[in-house]
């Protein structure tokens, strides 16, 4: 699996702020964008009052660094999609990567 | 000195002060301690020097509950014992593990780690390990590549483990035991009954017996049963002619609490970047030690599991390996050995040299201690009998949701600590998804570790030996062995075995000093 690339062209709706924000950094490097896609649409199923793309962008925002996501870890907000152990922030990022890439 | 017993004249009377049954590590480990003093040691070995399929043959015996291996081909029956088949995996036992657990039900030893620490020191040359050195630090100090993956966290530390070569004991020990002039070993001598005074608070002889058809009788000050977990518990069953239930079984306890680690692929851990991760990697017959993540004792008390690791194999490895009870599956312990090594090598092979040297994908594989548990049992078969009239064992082995919740919970901490860290992450495996899921899947092995049927405990209530390894109610009759065992951990067990079995020896020593 390697690290993706995340285009956004071709109908693709975000700014590259919101790019920013649905980029999990550390997950990226380690699933392909269909795991992505495929581990956000767990998250919205499995957390229906998050499914927007509205809510996901005022959750995620103003930014998401790596010490967000480690912070998640430290304070055991985490959550299992798939059997993959993420940080809910992370989840989120797939959540609206999901949606900006449908 | 070694005799064949086929070859006594029938009915020979066996003397000496000490008499230790089998010669595996528990019974050899104690015998070695005994050559050159004054005492006359008596020992019997069922079998012969080298392999033998019709001695092997007693052991055969059913298995229900959870899938087992083959119970002829998991144990050996000859000179040496099972170290002819062993891999050498070798750890001590935590603190914790003798402790009472309050969130594990039957657990908690009658003695501490510390009671066995100089044992475990003497141990580690029986079996030619190295340094009695079990911190990682020590060892990174020595080669700063073996790298933590997780350095000073406080839920997941790494445990380390030694590789024996693996110590054939009976190969290596054997001229020394030939060669001795008060160590008497008698080969086919296999033990079928047990005569103790009336009631039953001593043990005056035991009957030996061969499929030569010759019968003998050994008498001795004391003796000691190392037998093995289910062989130990099949023989006190066994002698239910003075004593009902078997010897040793007043309360019930015989047999009970059998044990087996769990051993099951769990989870992948992914890294951004390929890490050769060599503090945890081994290269079978060429490691010395290596590291498998275990959760702390604090993270165990919290999080109210069980002890367990998490051992790491790379993708290109893992991808082909099989599990062992997919590959131990003949009756002859020969051919499952053969199947098992074959396997293990082909998974090497197709891996790729470059997915050797680091990958960025690991399979985490379990071990983990089972909770005692009162119905995982050995029993006797009432309707079939060995070829020397001996009724054969039947294993349940059962496992229960605890285990199960214990392992997803490892599994979610380490996931947890490695997204803290920021150094990876990790995916449970399809069976661990699903929290409300408890049963097992078909890969579920075992570690070909028997332990637990004739637990330790100050209390005959609550187990059939004390805290010295003898059996409750009996002043003469001593067991060794893992069937001894109140807990599981994590770790192989032979080490501890052989811990144990030292301490018994110099308890014995002072025992026949004072009579
Ligand atoms: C494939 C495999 C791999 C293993 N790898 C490891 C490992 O890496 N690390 C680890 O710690 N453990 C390992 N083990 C387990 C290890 O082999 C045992 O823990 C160890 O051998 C137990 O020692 P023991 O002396 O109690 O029993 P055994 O070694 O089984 O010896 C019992 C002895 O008693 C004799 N005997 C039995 N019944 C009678 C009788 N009625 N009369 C007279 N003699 C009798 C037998 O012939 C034998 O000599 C492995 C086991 C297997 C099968």
């Amino acid at each position: 699996m390697g690290a993706i690339t995340m285009t956004t062209g071709c109908g693709h709706r975000t700014d590259s702020r919101t790019a920013a924000l649905e980029t999990p950094d550390f997950l990226s490097h380690i699933c392909d964008a269909p795991t992505l896609r495929l581990l956000g649409a767990a998250y919205r199923a499995q957390t229906p009052s998050e499914a927007s793309q509205e809510t996901l962008i005022r959750l995620l925002r103003p930014r998401v660094t790596a010490q967000t996501i480690k912070a998640d870890y430290a304070n055991g907000d985490i959550i299992t999609l798939k059997g993959w152990v993420l940080s809910r922030t992370e989840a989120r990022q797939c959540a609206l990567f999901s949606l900006d890439s449908n | 000195m070694h005799v064949d017993a086929r070859q006594l004249p029938e009915n020979t009377l066996i003397e000496g002060d000490i008499c230790i049954v089998g010669t595996g590590p528990a019974g050899l480990s104690i015998a070695l301690q005994w050559d050159k003093t004054p005492y006359k040691v008596i020992l019997l070995e069922g079998g012969g020097l080298d392999y033998d399929d019709q001695v092997q043959d007693f052991y055969a015996g059913q298995s229900t509950g959870q899938k087992y291996y083959p119970l002829k081909s998991t144990r050996l029956h000859y000179f040496g014992g099972t170290s002819n088949h062993w891999s050498g995996y070798c750890s001590p036992y935590d603190p914790l593990d003798f402790e009472k657990r309050d969130w594990i039900p039957h657990s908690g030893w009658p003695i501490n780690r510390s009671d066995l620490d100089p044992y475990y020191a003497r141990a580690q040359s029986i079996v030619d390990l190295g340094p009695c050195e079990y911190d990682v630090a020590w060892w990174q100090k020595k080669d700063p590549e073996l790298r933590s993956l997780l350095p000073g966290n406080p839920s997941v530390w790494n445990k380390v483990w030694q590789f024996s070569p693996p110590t054939r004991l009976g190969k290596k020990y054997g001229p020394q035991i030939m060669a001795s002039k008060n160590i008497h070993l008698y080969t086919y001598a296999n033990l079928v009954d047990i005569t103790a005074n009336e009631p039953v608070t001593a043990i005056r002889s035991v009957t030996v017996t061969n499929l030569a058809g010759k019968k003998h009788t050994v008498k001795a000050k004391r003796f000691v049963l190392a037998c093995s977990t289910i062989q130990n518990a099949r023989i006190l069953l066994s002698c239910n002619t003075q004593a009902k239930n078997g010897l040793g079984n007043d309360h019930d306890l015989v047999g009970r609490f059998f044990m087996e680690h769990l051993q099951i692929k769990s989870a992948w851990l992914f890294l951004p970047k390929p890490d050769p991760l060599k503090l945890y990697m081994i290269d079978p017959g060429v490691t010395k030690m290596r590291c498998e993540l275990a959760i702390t004792p604090e993270m165990q008390r919290k999080a109210r599991i069980l002890s367990g690791t998490a051992s790491l194999l790379p993708y290109g490895i893992a991808e082909h390996a099989m599990a062992s009870i997919q590959t131990w599956n003949s009756d002859d312990p020969r051919k499952s050995l053969s199947n098992f090594r074959s396997s293990n090598a082909a998974s090497r092979q197709k891996a790729s040299s470059t997915s050797l040297k680091a990958s960025n994908r690991f399979m985490l594989s379990t071990r983990i201690e089972q909770a005692p548990n009162p119905s995982s049992r050995i029993t006797l078969n009432p309707t079939e009998k060995d070829a020397l009239g001996m009724h054969r064992s039947i294993l349940h082995w059962e496992l229960t949701p605890f285990e199960k919740r214990s392992v997803r919970t490892m599994y979610e901490l380490i996931g947890q600590e490695v997204g803290r860290a920021g150094v990876a992450r990790l995916q449970l495996m399809e069976h661990l998804q699903d929290p409300s899921d408890y049963s097992w899947p078909e890969f579920t092995s075992g570690g070909w570790h028997h332990m637990g049927t004739t637990r330790m405990s100050d209390d005959p209530h609550t187990g059939v030996v004390d805290a010295n390894c003898k059996l409750h109610g009996v002043d003469n009759l001593y067991i060794a062995g893992a069937s001894c065992f109140v807990t599981a951990a994590a770790p192989n067990p032979t080490l501890t075995i052989i811990a144990l079995s030292l301490r018994l020896s110099d308890h014995l020593k002072k025992q026949l000093a004072s009579v």
